[in-house]
Parts: structure tokens; sequence; C-alpha cells
């Protein structure tokens, strides 16, 4: 049995929220919402909250998809928790445990050897990884009425960063040097993290999770200089390509507020084309300027299409 | 009898002198090609003049520029200031990215290549206005130089080393750019620069007698930097053995210093001009590796390279025709096979054929 698909049109950010929509692409036919009727955001919301969970376990059409959350719930729950980012020990654990295993995994494999970069290197590392972890472990907000908590809790998630490196720089004085670039690397950070939890509240209307969907973009996008590298070699001189390519890296933004041609840094000139051909970065207050519009143009569009009435519709009987 | 003798001596002499001189020219080259090779330099300095842009860059990258200029100020038409903007514009170019700590680049990238290549051509025009510009990069690229400043003990495999200038780690190809910058703006040979950057360079170089990292081996050759080459391992190759026996030369070591002699025995052991020895499919850095080995033998003054089978080479004869087969049709050259080290940029692979074709024919 199938169950008609309920067009939401236009789409607005609280339908979907950490993959709300999904429930709502697949209301059963006792669905209050048979034909096409006008309701206001808030029926809307209701509905949603009222469907979220009941219905996908219920969906015959998705019994495969429902699997795959229960075992990916199973994971979480090991992990101490049904979803991640809502309270628990498990929650001040589990991101300090990632960034400290990125450090300590890079410090292996010689993403950070000895040497002049050593200090901006372990920040790039230190701040990437925090990044990730904000991304996995940060709850977005669930509604850009709600943004000042979620601006909060990444403000306070980038003072954890400045926190931990000044740690470090009592205990390391080779970090000392990079004290003056700290206001740009946290500036980043936290630009970098608000952008990404906008978008993991904007970018999914499949999957239950979507900041897995968007660290899965994210850990893509940073590695894109190693694994994209072969094919702007092969592809012979295509500047416009590099630059974008090298650009559209968080790991370059990273790399740009600490002064750091992280591409020609050992591990990268031996992994990746791209420390051997011609590229610029762009500065980083074209990033920092790029960022704030993308940002300021999400939460303006969230908010309008909030405002706007909805429609949904379904197939009639 | 003495008068009948007499002009037949005098004609005997003159026509030796006149053959000699056609067989080979006083540098070893022979004639025939060193006339073709200037034609081909005409031929690249025309293809880098037509691509000059309107503020007097090529690809509006101060380093290519400053390459483009050194080759036209040290090709066989011996180019100066007074020749036309196509002189006087790239140096504007280069003269207007000077920046506040003596670096000229118009990049945070590169500054090392950028500002040693530009000290060259600067160098090149053998004008005094330039003296305070060189005095600011060669400090610049003093102050590059991984030492105890940087809180690096000489026992340290980075120390006397120089980077690209971001911060990164040292290599060979950038310390030899730099030396060569420092060499050309005539910097003190006194200067302690030398001496750090000749622990460096020895310890790029695979000698164990002379390298005291655990992985030297013993075939002669240089790396890219101690402990790391590109072609796997701490594998020896054509341009970064070119370059480390330059570099032990520009710090003022004697020609038969056994460091000099073993980098020259590497070159001879794997002479060959078809690709760049112990590289990566051998296509890669391709044009560096001419470039650097054409200076390279032009500063260790050998005419005639021997290699380990016992066939004696004339490099000058042999880089040029190499050169002159790979040029393209409008002049130009370019490393179709790999874009590696900017070699898919044709100002700046034409650039350095022609410094190479320079150092031969002079």
């Amino acid at each position: 049995m199938r169950f008609p698909y309920d067009l939401v049109s236009p789409p607005s950010l609280h339908r979907i929220v950490a993959g709300r929509i999904w429930p709502l692409q697949a209301l059963p036919r006792q669905s209050p919402c048979s034909g096409t009727q006008r309701i206001c955001t808030g029926e809307a919301r209701s509905i949603e909250r009222a469907f979220a969970l009941p219905i996908r376990t219920e969906n015959p059409d998705n019994t495969a998809g429902d699997k795959i959350r229960q075992r990916k719930s199973t994971i979480w729950k090991i992990s101490g928790k049904r979803r991640i980012g809502s309270g628990g020990a498990y929650r001040e654990m589990l991101p300090i445990t990632l960034i400290f295993l990125t450090l300590l995994m890079s410090k292996f494999l010689f993403v950070i050897p000895e040497g002049p970069a050593y200090p901006a290197l372990s920040t790039l590392v230190l701040a990437a990884s925090t990044w990730f972890a904000g991304i996995l472990f940060l709850p977005p907000a669930d509604h850009p009425r709600q943004a000042g908590h979620g601006t909060l809790a990444v403000l306070i998630w980038c003072l954890k960063l400045v926190f931990v490196f000044l740690a470090l720089a009592v205990l390391d004085p080779a970090s000392r040097s990079i004290l003056p670039l700290l206001p740009r690397v946290a500036a980043t950070l936290f630009l970098l993290l608000s952008l990404s939890l906008l978008l993991t509240t904007r970018i999914t209307a499949r999957f239950t999770d979507s900041r897995q969907v968007v660290a899965g973009i994210a850990a893509a996008l940073a590695a894109l200089p190693v694994w994209l590298g072969p094919l702007v070699e092969f592809s012979g001189n295509a500047p416009l390509l590099t630059n974008t390519l090298v650009g559209a890296s968080p790991i370059t933004v990273f790399a740009v507020a600490l002064d750091l041609d992280y591409l020609r840094t050992t591990w990268f000139y031996a992994h990746s084309a791209l420390g051997s051909l011609r590229y610029d970065y762009l500065s980083w207050s074209a990033y920092a300027t790029g960022f704030v519009i993308v940002i300021a143009g999400l939460v303006l569009a969230a908010l309008r299409a909030d405002n706007r009435p909805v429609f949904i519709s379904s197939e009639k009987e | 009898m003495k008068h009948k003798i007499l002009p037949f001596v005098l004609f005997s002499l003159l026509l030796s002198a006149v053959s000699t001189g056609l067989l080979a020219d006083s540098n070893g080259m022979d004639p025939e090609i060193r006339s073709k090779a200037k034609r081909a330099v005409d031929a690249g300095l025309h293809y880098l003049r037509t691509h000059q842009q309107e503020n007097g860059s090529l690809s509006n990258s101060v380093g290519v520029t400053a390459l483009g200029l050194r080759a036209f100020l040290q090709s066989h038409r011996g180019y100066k200031e007074s020749d036309g903007a196509f002189i006087t514009r790239p140096i504007q170019f280069l003269l207007e990215h000077v920046n506040d700590d003596g670096s000229i680049s118009e990049t945070n990238q590169n500054r090392n290549y950028n500002t040693a290549v530009c000290m060259t051509a600067l160098a090149a025009t053998n004008n005094d206005r330039y003296a305070e510009v060189l005095a600011g990069a060669r400090n610049f690229l003093k102050g590059l130089q991984i030492d105890e400043g940087d809180g690096y003990e000489s026992d340290h495999a980075y120390y006397g080393g120089i980077g690209y200038g971001g911060d990164e780690r040292p290599d060979l190809s950038n310390a030899y750019m730099a030396l060569e910058g420092l060499r050309a703006s005539a910097t003190d040979p006194d200067d302690p620069v030398w001496k750090k950057a000749l622990i460096f360079v020895s310890r790029s170089q695979n000698r164990s007698e002379s390298n005291d990292q655990e992985w030297a081996a013993n075939d002669g050759g240089f790396t890219y930097m101690p402990g790391f080459s590109p072609n796997g391992g701490t594998a020896s190759y054509g341009g970064m053995t070119s370059a480390g026996l330059l570099s032990l030369l520009f710090a003022g070591v004697d020609k038969e210093d056994p460091r000099v002699q073993a980098a020259y025995d590497w070159i001879r052991a794997n002479y060959t001009l078809e690709y760049n020895p112990g590289s990566e499919g051998g296509t890669q850095g391709l044009y560096y590796y001419y470039n650097v080995f054409a200076k390279a033998m032009s500063a260790y003054g050998a005419d005639m390279v021997v290699d380990s089978d016992g066939t004696a080479h004339n490099w000058r004869n042999e880089i040029a025709t190499k050169l002159m087969d790979l040029q393209n049709d409008d002049g130009s050259w370019v490393n179709p096979d790999s874009p590696r080290w900017w070699e898919g940029n044709k100002d700046l692979v034409t650039a350095w054929s022609v410094i190479a074709l320079n150092a031969a024919i002079n």
C-alpha cells in the first residue's frame, strides 16, 4: 500500500528541522489534511510533532529505512544517548574525545610534524576538529526565532576552543606565536559553525538526522584537496578549477585565518598534488564577508518562509 | 725561400683558427647548434614579449615575470633597460610588489621563490637604483632561514633551510633559489647565511660521510629535503641533485670538495636529457630539471660530461638540441605531461627554457 505523497509548498524551516519533513512526505490516508487545505504554520508544526515517529515506523514503504534508523538509534543508545546533543554526561565527553583523537591521529600520521609550522598546524587541526565536533554534537536551532540560543551555543563552543588553545599556549611556548591570530581563528570557527548548523536545519528533506548529512559533506569538503587533487593534476593547467577546489575546503578557511600555506606542509605536499600546482588562497576578509552574507541570507530566507502560509496537499481518495 | 714559406705558414694558421672556430666555439658548443639555439632563444623571447600583459607582467605573477625578465637580460641579445618598455614595464611590475618586510611578491605563498627570482632579475639589470630593494629582499630571505632565532639548534634537520615562506617546512628547491638570489645580489661571502645553508644542503644529500641523518644513503645525489623525496622515500633525483650541486657552489664550496664531486658523479652516472632522472615517470619537473641542470653545469665549468659508460657528452649541444626539439611553433615551451610545479604554464616554462639555453650559449 502506497501512501499518498503530500506536497508541502513552500518549504519552511521548521518543517525540515531534524528531518521532520520526512513524515510529512508520507502522511497516512487518515491524515487530517485530506484534499488541499490552507493551514497555519502552528498547525503544520503540531501535525509534524503528532506524526513524527509513529508514522515513520508504520510506513510500510520505508521498512528498510526504518531498520537503518533503528540501527542508528541503537548506536546512539550504546554511546549513551538516543539523539546526540540532547544532554547527558556523554554530551561533553564525546566531542572532547573526538577532538583529542583527531589531534592524536594527526600527530601519529605526521600531519603535524616537528617543524616551523608545528604551532599553526596544531591550531589548524584543533580548530577544524572543533568545527566538525560542533556539527555532530551541537543541537541546531529548531527555529529561526531560537537562533539566539543556537548562536549562544556556538559562541560558547568557540570560547571553549580559545580556552583550550590558551591552555596549550601555557603548556607549549611554541604555540604562543599563534596568539595574535587566535581571534581570527575563533571568528572563523564561529562563522563556519553557524553556517554549518544553519545548513543542518535547511539542507535535508530525506534524512532523519541532517547533522550526519552535513557532517558527511563537511568531511568530504575538508578532504577535497586530497581526494580531488589528482583530478586537478590530470586536467592540466586549470587555475580556476584548482582555486575552486582549494577555496571550497573548510580547512583552507582555517589555514587562511592562520596565515598558513597548509598545502605545502610536509603531509599535504606528499599526499596532494595541489601543493605543486599554482593556486591562490582567498583573503580571510573575503571569506568572512562571504560567510556573513550567506548566513544572513539563510536566516532571512528561513524567517520569510516561516511567515508564509503553508499548503499541504494530498491525493484524493 | 723565407718569403715563400711565411705566407704559407700564415695561411695555415689562419685556416686552422677559422676551422677551429667553426667546429667548436670557445665554450665547446657546436657553432651550428649555437646559432640555431640563438634563434630558438629569439623565438622564446618573442613569445614572452607578446604575452606580456598591460601591467608588464607574465601570468600576473611576480615570480614568472622575474624569470621572463631574467631571460631577456641574460640572453645573447644583451637587452638593457634602455631597449624599451618590454624591459622597464616588468621591472616596474616587480617594484610595485615590494612589501614592507622586504619581500617581493604578490601573494603570501611562494614569497621565497618570488623574492629570490626577483633578486636575480633585478641584479641582472646592473642598475644601482635597485640596491635598496635588493638589500631589503636579502634581509627578508635571511629572515626566512631557519636558525636559532626560530628555536632550532644546529642539530635539527631543518636548520639552515629555507621554505616557501608560508611558515612551512624548508626544502632544497627553495633553498637553492634563495641562495641564487643571495649570490646574485652580492651577499657578503662571510655572511653566516651561507654557513647555515650549507648545513641544510649537506643534510639533503645522500652522502653519509657529510650527512648526519640516519636515512642518508651514499649515491651522492640530492633529495627534496632531509628525509623526504616526492618520488618516494629519500630517493635522489635529477632536478634536486643539480640544485644541490649549484647550492654547494653558491655557498662557496670548492669544486674539488667531496660533496660537489659526489653530486657530479651522480649526474654523470644518471646522465640523460630524455627525462628527469629519478623522478616519478620522468616527466614531473622536467623543465625545472633542464633549467637547473644547465645552470649547474655552467657553474661547475665542465664542457663535457663523461657518463658512467664512458661516453662523453657535450651537455651544451645536447640540451640545446633537446630544447629546440621540444619548442612549440609559437616559440613557447610547456610540459604537456605534468602540470606539477607550474609546468603547465607556458610563460614560466618558456622563461626557464630560455634561461637554460642562455646558460648553454653563454
